[in-house]
């Protein structure tokens, strides 16, 4: 059992709290989702439970954290290690070995476990997270998925009795995501695990859990059972710049709109169940349909486009696609199926092995990333891997100079005010909060005043305030004449902002059109409402519906 | 730019390969240890064609020849300071009619050619037998073999750490180069102090990057009982078995042969004032074929050793 | 702190000894490095080797757990990367700079680690021989010494201009102890003079490599350095504590 009385704990050199007044008790078998804004202390709050604060962190701690009796002040986390588990974000960060069973060995052999007791147990927790295949294979060439379930299994075999998972899924793909999660909810169901599931994105993991508690600013402002928590705290989780599931928001609408449905549907399954009523017999539903132009004149033109890393393995198998101006455009597709292969060479990052690409007319082989990045602007996914400059200011000014512009002082100025950086100029970037560095980030691209953009998976990580800034701009930057495109797994977010959708498999496109025509209907590539919505077809009911607010349009004639 | 981002080690399936790596170590060090206690030609010359079947086997002909062509270059350095500063041989090929304070009047000597041309043999017979560790020795093998050898653990560590993280940092470095190349930066154009500064912006935010993630790579160990108790079990160890164990004993084992024929006067050779004669003599020959025939046991074994893991 | 400067201060008079041996006439006395199998080469290589494994057993005790190591192994791997690119350049490289850095920053011991794990690693790639152990040890005395730097309290323009002068000193003198291994083994007789022609062979790679250290602590010395240091504030915290009293205590703490 974890019981934790009024917490609160400041990082070394910061006065306000990361945890403030914190009371909760976690049963013995509990799935507890904690979610909230970035900032919001749920890492933090799961770092308490292990003691890596204040052991590992420092800073100033008040209060009591006792996991099975155990106050987490007194014992560090070596200690804790044989009563909470805990996997982190990052596959790649918390593997030290070469292999898999080594891996799983090394907390055992940390402990100093015998031989025969380490061998007993790699079994058993091969078996448990299912991965006894993979178990002689060398770590980099496991997926994502697959290093987070390694790390998942060396954890367990210690035996805690209870598993901490800070966000295990952010860094994964949809697959990988899945899996881990299928995983996690195996140990709790079958094995009756406690787990702490630190996650922000609800609607992977909501329908799943036992038990909601929302954090902001450090303090508990929701707890309880999750479709109570959506249902009765809405506005309050909106406030604090959680993340709702768009089932939710679209029965919070029609709440709102005074159709009486009550609960919180959390999977497809019980939405179709509670909506099914709503829209019976209503009929005559107005076509749906996209008031948004069509492209301008194309801005990026690819003809029979092939690209191999290594001969022969081709990336890309004669792509031919045009990006006109003002279209907002998502790249989409499994992993390794050629989406970020495919928008570096609108830069000229790869040049193609055969094929043409043409940027506002220039054949990228004859011109420089240098010339190319005046017409084309690249965020990457990392936006710590923008930032290398001493101050903000800097780090703009860097972009400017490279890319030949003289009049780099009055351009710093004014992308600053734009992104609202102008009182951390004179900041170190790095330690930036999340946001503050996104928009960093960003501010470094579009202070050339690129006619396109290119955004490789930008909501990755992003919470849902983050998310919702970052999309306002890119759609005022789209409305100003200019080309977005977007590589994304993240479906909802097409599904709410983008046009056009390329659909990508094997390096060849799959599909190329209008968002609906790609995302409705489809199976992996739908978002949560129009899989509702795919049950109501004999209702007669439009298949095109994406997103809460198309739903509830079809209300209103 | 992006060359030798992969191991020296070639992933081949051989018998040498699949020798265990104490065979391996303890075989390298015997050749260079010999190769450096004898100064004879001859036993020079038998060191080196010993090398030789086991490279062969090894499929290692092309990286060896590689490897070669660059000692030939040492080698000449090697023969040149020789000549250049030993005076003492008595076959003067060429003399110089100016003197150099204290070393007297300079002179070319067969002798001193011959003395550096037997010390390049040298170098090439220790630098040939270290291609039998470094292209058919995995390096997490390596690291596996330093624990066993109970090397200090928290040392072994951080290397092997190393070596996990090295091609995520490679990748770092790549994604970094391409965020700055699409800032106007051309990284492989300008002169040597443009490429620095250019170099220095992808060190930084890699350097950067990877503080983070040591802080991120500490928190998991620590979150799995690292340093819980002084001693841990050592359970990933690789385990020897008696062909194993046999393996590694023949491999050394002409070294104390070697240092006890050392020891009679076997493999001396005096190079001034004048050459010695070459032939070793009746006992000599046969010191020299006993141990070659040494030296090359550890190939019939280790090919018996994997017919007997087959049956 | 005492105890690692007296073991190091040892190996580092001992090697002197060692080192200063061929050059004073021992003619026809055991220790003549020019007759014997025992001979001097073998001397230097088995003490180079020992003296590494004493460095290592210091860590050992040095460092107390995984923020240690895993601070080495990345200062190491970064290091070892930065090597291979330059590995045609004639020993003009990165690396000796980057050595000095961490020892600078983080002490002797993660500075010899760094340079431990920079030639092991970077010998994977480039082929490892007897020089790993020659190279271990003379890159190690750089990272130790440029720790002992600290205790010089430098700051700004002198901080660089130190540790340039520092690297430059270090460019020779890395040639001057790497090249025994190539003397001893394949030079005779050991006199000073085949020692300086041994020297001038390499005098183009020791000059560059001290260029190098100089252009590259000049360069970005100081990002560098900022960015460890950095980095060292937030690792290596030091106001941990309790918030002790009342609950209410905390709280006025939290809303004020």
């Amino acid at each position: 059992m974890i019981s934790i009385e009024n917490l609160s704990f400041y990082y070394a050199d910061e006065k306000r709290p990361a945890l403030n007044g914190i009371d909760l008790e976690i049963g013995d078998g509990e799935f507890v989702l904690v979610t909230g804004a970035s900032g919001s202390g749920k890492s933090s709050l799961a770092r308490c439970l292990n003691g890596l604060i204040p052991h590992f962190y420092g800073g100033r701690l008040g209060g009591r954290v006792t996991v099975d009796g155990l106050d987490v002040s007194l014992h560090a986390p070596k200690e804790m290690a044989t009563r909470v588990g805990m996997v982190f974000q990052d596959p790649e960060n918390q593997l030290v070995t070469a292999d898999v069973e080594r891996e799983i060995a090394f907390g055992m052999e940390n402990l100093a476990l015998p031989r025969q007791e380490i061998a007993k147990r790699l079994e058993e927790a091969l078996d448990t997270v299912g991965i006894a295949a993979l178990r002689k294979r060398q770590l980099h060439t496991l997926s994502g998925g697959e290093k987070q379930k390694v790390a998942i299994a060396s954890v367990l075999a210690l035996k805690p009795e209870v598993l901490v998972l800070d966000e295990p899924t952010s860094e994964l793909d949809p697959q990988g995501a899945e899996e881990v999660l299928a995983t996690v909810q195996r140990l709790n169901d079958e094995l009756g695990m406690t787990v702490v599931l630190v996650e922000h994105r609800l609607e992977r993991v909501v329908h799943l859990v036992d038990r909601l508690i929302v954090l902001s600013a450090g303090r508990v402002i929701a707890d309880g059972r999750p479709g109570q928590v959506l249902e009765r705290q809405y506005d309050r989780l909106c406030r604090a710049g959680v993340g709702i599931p768009p089932l939710i928001r679209l029965v919070h609408g029609l709440q709102e709109r005074g159709v009486p449905v009550t609960g919180a549907p959390l999977t497809v399954k019980e939405g179709r169940r509670l909506l099914e009523r709503v829209y019976t017999g209503i009929g005559g539903f107005p076509a749906v349909g996209d008031a948004r132009g069509g492209a301008g004149d194309p801005v990026i033109e690819t003809e029979n486009l092939w690209y191999a890393y290594k001969h022969p393995y081709a990336a890309l198998k004669g792509i031919d696609l045009s990006i006109g101006r003002g279209e907002f455009v998502a790249v989409m597709g499994r992993n390794a199926a050629g989406k970020t292969t495919l928008v570096k060479h609108f830069i000229g990052l790869l040049k193609p092995s055969r094929g043409r690409v043409r940027v506002n007319g220039l054949d990228i082989v004859k011109t420089t990333v240098a010339e190319l990045a005046r017409h084309v602007g690249y965020v990457f996914q990392d936006p710590n891997d923008h930032l290398f400059a001493e101050t903000v200011e800097e780090e703009v000014a860097t972009t400017l100079r490279g890319l030949g512009f003289s009049d780099v002082h009055r351009r710093v100025g004014e992308v600053l005010e734009q992104f609202d950086l102008t009182p951390y100029a004179r900041q170190y970037p790095r330690f930036l909060s999340g946001g503050q560095k996104q928009r960093v980030a960003l501010a470094t691209v579009l202070a050339a005043r690129p006619q396109v953009l290119i955004l490789d998976e930008p909501t990755r990580g992003m919470d849902q305030q983050l998310k919702d800034y970052l999309m306002r701009f890119l759609c005022e930057y789209r409305d100003g004449g200019n080309t977005v495109i977007i590589v994304t797994h993240d479906v909802e977010m097409v599904a709410e902002y983008a046009q056009r959708v390329i659909l990508l498999g094997e390096g060849k496109i799959v599909v190329d059109g209008d968002r609906r025509q790609v995302l409705s209907r489809a199976l992996l590539f739908s978002p949560q409402i129009n899989r509702v919505f795919q049950g109501f077809a004999r209702l007669g009911v439009p298949q095109e519906i994406l997103t809460p607010e198309e739903a509830l349009q079809l209300l209103r004639h | 730019m992006s060359s030798g981002t992969s191991y020296r080690y070639q992933d081949r399936d051989t018998v040498v390969h699949r020798l265990n790596p104490f065979a391996k170590l303890a075989w390298v060090a015997a050749v260079m240890l010999l190769a450096v206690i004898f100064d004879h030609p001859l036993y020079l010359i038998m060191l080196f064609l010993s090398t030789l079947p086991v490279i062969a086997l090894a499929r290692a002909w092309r990286e060896w020849a590689s490897l070669m062509r660059f000692m030939l270059w040492m080698s000449l350095a090697i023969v040149l300071i020789n000549a250049l500063v030993i005076y003492q041989g008595s076959h003067v090929l060429l003399e110089f009619t100016f003197e150099i304070p204290t070393l007297g009047q300079p002179k070319i000597t067969l002798e001193a050619i011959a003395f550096g041309l037997g010390m390049a043999l040298r170098l090439v017979t220790i630098v040939s037998a270290f291609v039998a560790l470094n292209f058919t020795v995995h390096p997490d093998d390596m690291m596996q073999a330093m624990l066993k050898l109970r090397l200090p653990y928290k040392s072994v560590l951080a290397t092997s750490m190393s070596l996990r993280f090295f091609p995520a940092l490679v990748d770092d470095r790549e994604r970094i180069s391409d965020v700055q190349r699409t800032r106007g930066m051309e990284l492989d154009r300008g002169g040597l102090l443009q490429r620095a500064r250019n170099g220095g912006a992808v060190l930084v935010p890699l350097l950067s990057n990877s503080l983070d993630r040591a802080v991120q790579i500490a928190e998991a160990m620590e979150a799995r009982a690292f340093g819980a108790y002084k001693r841990r079990t050592a359970f990933s160890e690789i385990t020897l078995s008696g062909w194993d164990r046999l393996l590694a004993v023949a491999g050394l084992l002409p070294l104390p042969v070697g240092i006890y024929l050392r020891c009679l006067g076997y493999g001396k050779y005096r190079y001034y004032p004048s050459l010695q004669r070459l032939d070793p003599g009746m006992a000599g020959w046969l010191a020299l074929a006993v141990l070659a025939a040494l030296l090359l046991a550890i190939l019939p074994l280790a090919w018996f050793r994997k017919r007997w893991q087959l049956d | 702190m005492g105890r690692k400067y007296y073991f190091i201060i040892l190996i580092i008079l001992l090697g002197l000894g060692i080192y200063i041996a061929p050059f004073i006439s021992l003619k026809g006395s055991i220790l003549d490095p020019n007759t014997g199998f025992l001979s001097w080469g073998l001397i230097t290589t088995a003490f180079v080797c020992l003296s590494v494994l004493g460095f290592y057993l210091e860590f050992e005790r040095a460092a107390t757990g995984a923020k240690e190591i895993a601070l080495v192994a990345m200062l190491g791997t970064i290091s070892a990367l930065s090597r291979l690119p330059f590995a045609s350049l004639m020993n003009f490289q990165p690396c000796t700079f980057f050595i000095i850095c961490a020892g600078y920053v983080f002490g002797p011991m993660a500075g010899f680690m760094t340079a431990s794990l920079t030639a092991l690693v970077s010998n994977m790639f480039l082929g490892q021989g007897p020089w790993t152990a020659y190279q271990i040890f003379t890159w190690g005395l750089v990272g130790i010494t440029a720790g002992w730097l600290r205790g010089l309290r430098l700051t700004g323009r002198r901080e660089i201009i130190v540790l340039a002068v520092f690297g430059f000193i270090w460019g020779w003198l890395y040639g001057v102890i790497i090249n025994l291994w190539f003397w001893a083994f394949f030079v005779q007789p050991l006199t000073w003079v085949t020692y300086l022609l041994t020297l001038l062979n390499a005098v183009i790679w020791d000059g560059s490599h001290a260029v190098a250290n100089v252009l590259f602590v000049s360069v970005f010395g100081s990002r560098v350095i900022r960015t460890l240091e950095r980095f060292q504030k937030r690792f290596y915290w030091k106001n941990a504590g309790m918030i002790t009293g009342a609950a209410a205590t905390v709280r006025s703490i939290g809303s004020g």
